[in-house]
């Protein structure tokens, strides 16, 4: 019983059992090894690349936005500081008590920056932001005492500054953050790492010149985040700066003179189509899109009934009212089938079919002209003059013409292109025919019909300029944000020519000064340094007891050659149509534009104003003084 | 021939061991190194004195006749328990386990030796018994007694992957000494059964992260109750009706119930003992994004580490993953890791080929022994070497639950390298010693 393989080894059976498991093992593991190291590697290998390989943003900074003036910028960048938090630092049982440091430190509710902190947390290094927007001064704070804020660090960030408050909120807009929709949508055209994006105005519609790009700091970094080394930097490209065509004392005069009243007012150049101001009521001040602080008057501005983001220059549409004479004025002389000095007899109504449709002089104005119709803002001669000699395709192309019911392609997002009804769309939409009584509501520009204040300040620019109306435009220029040099000029461009001869025009015009000088305007245009020329309109709002107060004008009525005209389109909701404010901030921005004046000063000079005394206008800059107008 | 062999140690044995060791020690060497390439770490040159040491107890246990171990075995045997229970009430807590004693920077952990402890008490204990006894359903139960023992101490300290890893070896032997299928399948039944159960509602939980309704038997008493039952029932009916009717699967049915029985009573035991960490290296095993992390986190950065390698590797300390530090416990559990990553498929290739040679020849060896207890002996390190590769390796790669057990040989730590060198040790005075003079 000597030697190997004797009976009481192992058996060869299960010897080779215990072989066979082993190296079938072996065997499997060597065939996966394969498999990951060989097959996938390029697999493992991007992978063990994108692990390790970490890339830091180097931020860019947005280009500014300056008003025509080019003095100091409207929108600018300031350095503002985010808070965050890391939570392997925080003893756990202090975290409660670090929480409720901070937000006494920071001067908002603890509850808030519980809210920051995701209920699941990772336990590797990672910091929350906590609070975006703090001070220097918070942080000064904090930095003091910071043995007491274990874990709490902060970044400057760059952050939008819009250097004079509200003014201009519309045009301007404001950014935020991007989001997934937006993303989807601009990928393609480089905006894959962006963060910030332009939500409305000028930031939004210029946001690729306003942008710049982010340059990107490579390096490789341990598990525990420990940078390892630096790869070669891509620099960040600055974002461009623009130069709006806006004047912001032109504006500021524009904002007062509207006052704390839902509405819009504009100022356009009509010889090159440059917006000098645009104002809407209720605004707001954008600044409050960049602090934590104040995340709840955000969502105050989503919920106001008012609106106040809505651009009620661009964005809001309603019944042009008689302001849409001039246009009727236009259309009937162009066509020529009624005499303008025929006289039409006024009795207060006129009867179209089975309706009454009502003069808003009830006793009627007797025996009217053409230009003594337009300055009383006759709606029985207009009633006539529609239904009779020119026919409701006739007005139809006419507006066409002039622009309404179109958008005017301005720089701005958002616009909307008011109705331009016709028998067709009436058909279809209704489903019943048009009849006389339609014809006969278009023709003071009541109905169906609606306009935004800039169709009507191009409306007026058309009869300025013998016809043609140029592209409405808020961009200038472009310029290097540090250099500030000029990179690009906005060239007026023509939008339409409206189709009607100078002669005619010129009497349009005639019948527009023939509104101040005689008509219904007369009383609250005071301005004696100027020739203005417009038109009034009081128009149904869609609310019973509510309407709205038109006015279009331009001044100066005859142009000296090199002289400067300028076109101003205020619209308000009037609580009643004796209000009139909108020809009343007509005249107040008129004589501050043609007298270089304030607000103040331009109301201090036209005294005395039988609607706005001494008093008045110091209790209204008091209210203003004292943080904003209370309705 | 009979000359060669008495002269000649088995230099196979020697040469892939020695060899295994270096590559263990260059690897180790390279897991100190960090980003920067600076030796952060003195491991490799305490795994040098460890091999060292462990050299000389490799030789001795080689040149002593093993007939000596079995006389020792029931002490070595009990000498260990009684460490383990010593090291249970005053031992340190290394990852969570209480399985250290040492004096300073030294110290050992009884675990490991354990398994050499084992081995021979079970060798011994199966050699005297004749094939009668360990055919029977009593001595099969006496040899898992002698496993269990330190299983149950081990896992109270709490390190289920060492404890674990006495079970295969255990049953190697058992079948080496002709225990019978039947009782080997039932225990390897119910493993597999605990498993399943004990994860189901944990996969429900954390990776479906739905509800399904059949689970209830896992989570509501009154069903646990009904279903255990139920089991109870099947088998009761299926034993007397193979004792009536003598039809063989009937008996084959009750004995799969019982499987099922066992596994499912002993999985809501294993819930309930099992910490959270430990059910979600379980968890992560199944899908490592639940939780890439935290318990994900090492299969994730190992198996990148591992896939990253390519076929040559990425040169010997140019890997990435392991000196950024992104792979965890490099020179212990994920040394394979590293390795695979730097020598790339080659590597591998190297370690399975060493390890195959020595499973090879352990099993030769096995076979040609003069006496049972030589082979048992022999099968014993076998299955030991054998399972730690499966374990560790497997564990690297993604095909097996991360556990705490070392890559023998080659994993930094002397009591596991000691152990191991010991066992090899033994195998080698069993080839030696195999002729009766």
């Amino acid at each position: 019983m000597a030697g190997p393989g004797n009976s009481d080894g192992l058996s060869r059976g299960k010897a080779l059992v215990f072989a066979s498991i082993a190296l079938l093992i072996i065997s499997a593991y060597l065939v996966r090894l394969f498999s990951m190291q060989v097959v996938d590697n390029y697999i493992y290998r991007e992978q063990a690349d994108e692990v390790s390989r970490r890339s830091e943003r180097i931020p860019t900074r947005r280009g500014e936005i300056f008003d025509r003036n080019f003095d100091q910028p409207l929108v600018t960048n300031i350095d503002t500081f985010a808070v965050l938090l890391d939570l392997s630092s925080v003893p756990a049982d202090g975290l409660q008590e670090l929480i409720e440091r901070l937000a006494e430190y920071l001067n908002t509710e603890s509850s808030y920056i519980w809210s920051r902190i995701p209920a699941v947390r990772n336990q590797s290094f990672s910091a929350y932001e906590i609070w975006s927007g703090a001070s220097y001064h918070q942080i000064a704070r904090i930095a003091e005492n910071i043995d007491r804020f274990p874990g709490v660090s902060w970044e400057s960030r760059a952050t939008r500054y819009y250097t004079q408050g509200a003014l201009l909120a519309h045009v301007l807009g404001y950014t935020g953050e991007i989001t997934a929709e937006e993303l989807q949508i601009l990928y393609n055209e480089g905006y894959a790492g962006a963060r910030e994006i332009g939500k409305t105005g000028v930031e939004r519609q210029y946001d690729n010149i306003l942008r710049g790009e982010d340059g990107i700091r490579f390096g490789r970094v341990d598990a525990r985040g420990r940078r390892i080394y630096d790869l070669e930097d891509i620099p960040p490209t600055l974002g461009n700066s623009i130069v709006l065509t806006i004047d912001r004392h032109i504006q500021d005069l524009v904002e007062m003179a509207l006052g704390p009243r839902n509405g819009a007012a504009l100022v356009l150049d009509p010889s090159n189509g440059e917006i000098l101001a645009m104002a809407s009521y209720p605004d707001y001040d954008p600044n409050i899109f960049y602090t934590s602080e104040l995340e709840g008057s955000i969502q105050a501005l989503y919920d106001d009934p008012r609106s106040p983001l809505l651009n009620r220059t661009i964005q809001a549409a309603g019944s042009p009212a008689s302001t849409f004479k001039t246009l009727m004025t236009a259309a009937l002389l162009q066509e020529g089938t009624f005499d303008p000095h025929d006289e039409i007899f006024c009795p207060g109504y006129v009867q179209v079919g089975d309706r009454i449709f009502r003069c808003h002089d009830l006793d009627g104005h007797g025996s009217l002209d053409l230009y003594e119709a337009l300055a009383e803002s006759c709606n029985v001669y207009f009633y006539t003059i529609g239904k009779d000699y020119l026919g409701v395709q006739a007005i139809v192309d006419y507006s066409h013409q002039f622009g309404l019911g179109d958008v005017s392609g301005i720089d701005l997002p958002g616009e909307v292109r008011g109705l331009l009804p016709d028998p067709e769309w009436k058909e279809r939409t209704y489903g019943v025919p048009w009849v006389g009584g339609d014809t006969v509501n278009m023709s003071i520009g009541q109905g169906f019909m609606t306009v935004t204040p800039l169709q009507m300040a191009n409306l007026v620019a058309g009869i300025i300029n013998d016809g043609t109306i140029y592209q409405p435009h808020v961009l200038k220029e472009i310029r290097y944000q540090d250099s500030l040099e000029l990179i690009q000029r906005f060239e007026p461009r023509v939008l339409r020519d409206v189709g009607v001869s100078p002669e005619v025009l010129e009497q349009v015009r005639i019948a527009m000064r023939g509104v101040i000088t005689e008509g219904t305007a007369n009383v609250v245009i005071t301005t004696r340094d100027t020739e203005v020329a417009g038109k009034t309109g009081t128009g149904q709002s869609g609310q019973e007891d509510y309407k709205h107060s038109w006015f279009i004008a331009y001044a100066p009525f005859n142009a000296q050659p090199g002289e400067s005209q300028y076109v101003v389109v205020v619209w308000v909701d009037a609580t009643n149509e004796w209000e009139w404010w909108a020809p009343k901030a007509a005249n107040i921005i008129i004589h501050g534009i043609t007298n270089n004046m304030t607000f103040e000063e331009a109301v201090e000079d036209l005294q005395p104003l039988w609607y706005m005394t001494r008093t008045q206008l110091r209790e209204y800059l008091e209210s203003i003084d004292a943080g904003g107008i209370e309705e | 021939m009979m000359n060669r062999s008495i002269v000649s140690f088995d230099y196979l044995l020697l040469f892939s061991t020695l060899a295994l060791i270096i590559i263990g020690i260059l690897f180790i060497y390279s897991s100190g190194i960090n980003a920067d390439g600076i030796q952060t770490s003195n491991e490799f040159l305490r795994q040098i004195i460890w091999a060292s040491i462990g050299a000389a107890l490799m030789v001795s246990a080689a040149l002593i006749k093993y007939d000596y171990y079995r006389d020792f075995a029931p002490y070595v045997y009990g000498g260990f328990i009684l460490l383990i229970i010593f090291t249970l009430l005053f031992g340190s807590v290394v990852n969570g386990a209480r399985s250290w004693i040492g004096l300073g920077p030294f110290g050992i952990q009884p675990s490991e030796f354990m398994k050499i402890g084992v081995i021979l008490l079970l060798a011994h204990y199966l050699d005297r018994q004749g094939l009668r006894k360990i055919q029977s359903l009593q001595g099969f139960l006496l040899s898992l007694f002698i496993v269990a023992i330190p299983m149950g101490l081990i896992l109270m300290q709490p390190d289920l992957g060492t404890a674990m890893v006495y079970l295969p070896i255990a049953l190697f032997i058992l079948y080496a000494a002709g225990a019978r299928p039947l009782y080997l399948l039932f225990i390897i039944g119910i493993i597999i059964f605990t498993v399943i159960f004990t994860i189901l509602p944990e996969w429900e939980r954390m990776i479906y992260s739905g509800s399904i309704g059949f689970f209830v038997i896992f989570n509501e008493r009154l069903y646990i109750i009904l279903v255990a039952s139920a089991l109870l029932i099947s088998i009761f009916i299926a034993l007397a009706g193979y004792f009536i009717l003598k039809k063989t699967y009937l008996f084959y049915t009750a004995y799969f119930f019982t499987m099922i029985l066992i596994g499912f009573i002993l999985s809501l035991g294993a819930r309930w003992f099992l910490r959270d960490f430990q059910m979600m290296r379980l968890i992560v095993f199944l899908d490592p994004n639940v939780d890439p992390r935290g318990a994900g986190w090492n299969i994730i950065q190992s198996i990148t580490a591992v896939g990253s390698g390519g076929l040559a590797g990425m040169g010997y300390l140019q890997g990435t993953q392991s000196h950024y530090q992104y792979l965890p416990a490099q020179s212990t559990d994920f040394i394979f890791s590293i390795l695979s990553e730097e020598w790339g498929f080659a590597g591998g290739l190297i370690i399975s080929t060493l390890y195959g040679i020595i499973i090879v020849r352990g099993i030769v060896i096995a076979t040609q022994a003069r006496d049972r207890f030589g082979s048992y002996l022999a099968i014993g390190v076998i299955a030991m070497l054998f399972f730690h590769f499966a374990i560790n390796v497997g564990m690297t790669i993604g095909l097996m639950p991360i556990t705490g057990i070392p890559l023998l040989f080659l994993s930094y730590g002397g009591s596991s390298l000691w152990t191991a060198m010991i066992g090899m040790g033994m195998l080698m005075s069993v080839s030696h010693y195999k002729f009766k003079y």
